[in-house]
């Protein structure tokens, strides 16, 4: 039990590292965008799918450490090296779709209604979990050094290659997963103020994909061409 | 207002290409790189701030606190050259064997006792993340596990 609740606890400190923190917070945006799409009931659903996904991760890394397919070292210094540096153009090029910018694409949610915009929210859905997956995968030094440096230790301690990164996987969604829930709470108690919420989500759309477009651009100058 | 956004449609597309490019090269540059690494002392103890390209502000509180433990505290054998301080790029294509050598994750201090070219002991310092803007704690934990590798 302290060995579960220390792996949620690990999970929370690598929500609020640098990295993780930004991708939080990109991915609060995103999952802002796909709840308006959803019914009053599944507002929280977008959110879950991105726990999720940083979850099986997190999973699928302590897993391939702990049968032995990959060294901890390796594959650590193969993600930090490369996964920021793949993120931040991903960011950007999400951030473009949302906002309807990349040319020949239609933008998510835009146009009303129909089979397209339909197709393009399941995608949107799809693209939580997705984003909880990758975003899991882009290690900062601090994040490494929760995750490789003691959470896969008190795993292997534990005999746990499933549960206790799972649970890490869960504490480091949890600004992702607190907004999705106060979305939906707030929603349920709305009742009357519903329109008023309806006119909000109108700036959302167009805030989520710039926000997605702003930390990418951000990640890309500092992380990838090193300018400051 | 069309010029603008195609400005910025572009512009976004344009950095998007130049990261891409970039990592493109820097990838493959690392993996054609023929170039010599930092070689380690023969003799004598090295203690050692592996980093990563990118140093974040905990990375570089790391590398001060041990840096300044061994001025303060290994200031004599500093001087005499029984003891060497290196500061390695983890990251960069020649270093990359360091990564396998001594087990490193992530940003991280390494205590080696080296003899004729080789290492004799060595031990990998990652409590520094536990104890990090400790102070004292930090120095204590430092200065300890040094003084175990210094031991013949």
């Amino acid at each position: 039990m302290a060995a579960l609740a220390a792996a949620l606890w690990l999970g929370l400190l690598t929500a609020i590292s640098p990295c993780p923190l930004a991708t939080n917070i990109a991915a609060i945006g995103y999952v802002a965008r796909f709840s308006q799409g959803n019914g009053r009931g599944r507002t929280w659903l977008p959110g879950l799918l991105y726990a999720s996904g940083r979850a099986l991760a997190y999973t699928v890394i302590g897993g391939v450490i702990t049968w032995g397919l990959l060294s901890a070292p390796l594959l650590s210094s193969f993600l930090q090296e490369h996964m920021n540096q793949l993120l931040d153009p991903l960011l950007v090029l999400v951030g473009m779709a949302l906002l309807g910018m990349l040319p020949g694409l239609p933008s998510f949610g835009k146009g009303g209604g129909g089979a397209l915009n339909e197709k393009l929210m399941s995608l949107g859905l799809v693209g939580c979990a997705l984003m909880g997956f990758v975003f899991a995968l882009t290690f900062c030094p601090v994040s490494a050094a929760l995750f490789f440096g003691s959470l896969l230790p008190l795993a292997v301690k534990e005999q746990s290659a499933w549960l206790v990164p799972a649970l890490f996987g869960v504490g480091s969604a949890a600004p992702v997963l607190v907004f999705a829930l106060a979305l939906a709470v707030s929603r349920e108690a709305a009742g009357r103020a519903y329109q008023r919420l309806q006119s909000a989500e109108r700036w959302i759309a167009p805030a989520s994909g710039w926000l997605l477009i702003a930390i990418g651009v951000w990640m890309s100058l500092h992380l990838t061409l090193r300018l400051f | 207002m069309k010029l603008a956004f195609n400005l910025t449609r572009y512009g976004l597309l344009t950095l998007v290409a130049v990261s891409l490019g970039t990592w493109s090269v820097r990838t493959f540059s690392s993996a054609h790189a023929t170039g010599v690494g930092e070689m380690l002392p023969a003799e004598g103890i090295v203690v050692i701030n592996f980093h990563a390209a990118t140093r974040c502000n905990a990375c570089r509180e790391i590398g001060t606190a041990a840096h300044t433990v061994v001025e303060k505290d290994f200031g004599d054998q500093l001087k005499s050259g029984r003891m060497t301080w290196r500061v390695i790029n983890f990251e960069a294509p020649a270093n990359k064997h360091f990564v396998q050598d001594y087990g490193i994750t992530t940003s991280t201090v390494v205590v080696v006792r080296r003899k004729d070219g080789s290492d004799v002991a060595w031990q990998r310092l990652d409590a520094v993340w536990d104890h990090l803007f400790g102070g004292p704690a930090m120095r204590a934990y430092l200065k300890e596990h040094i003084d175990q590798i210094m031991l013949p």
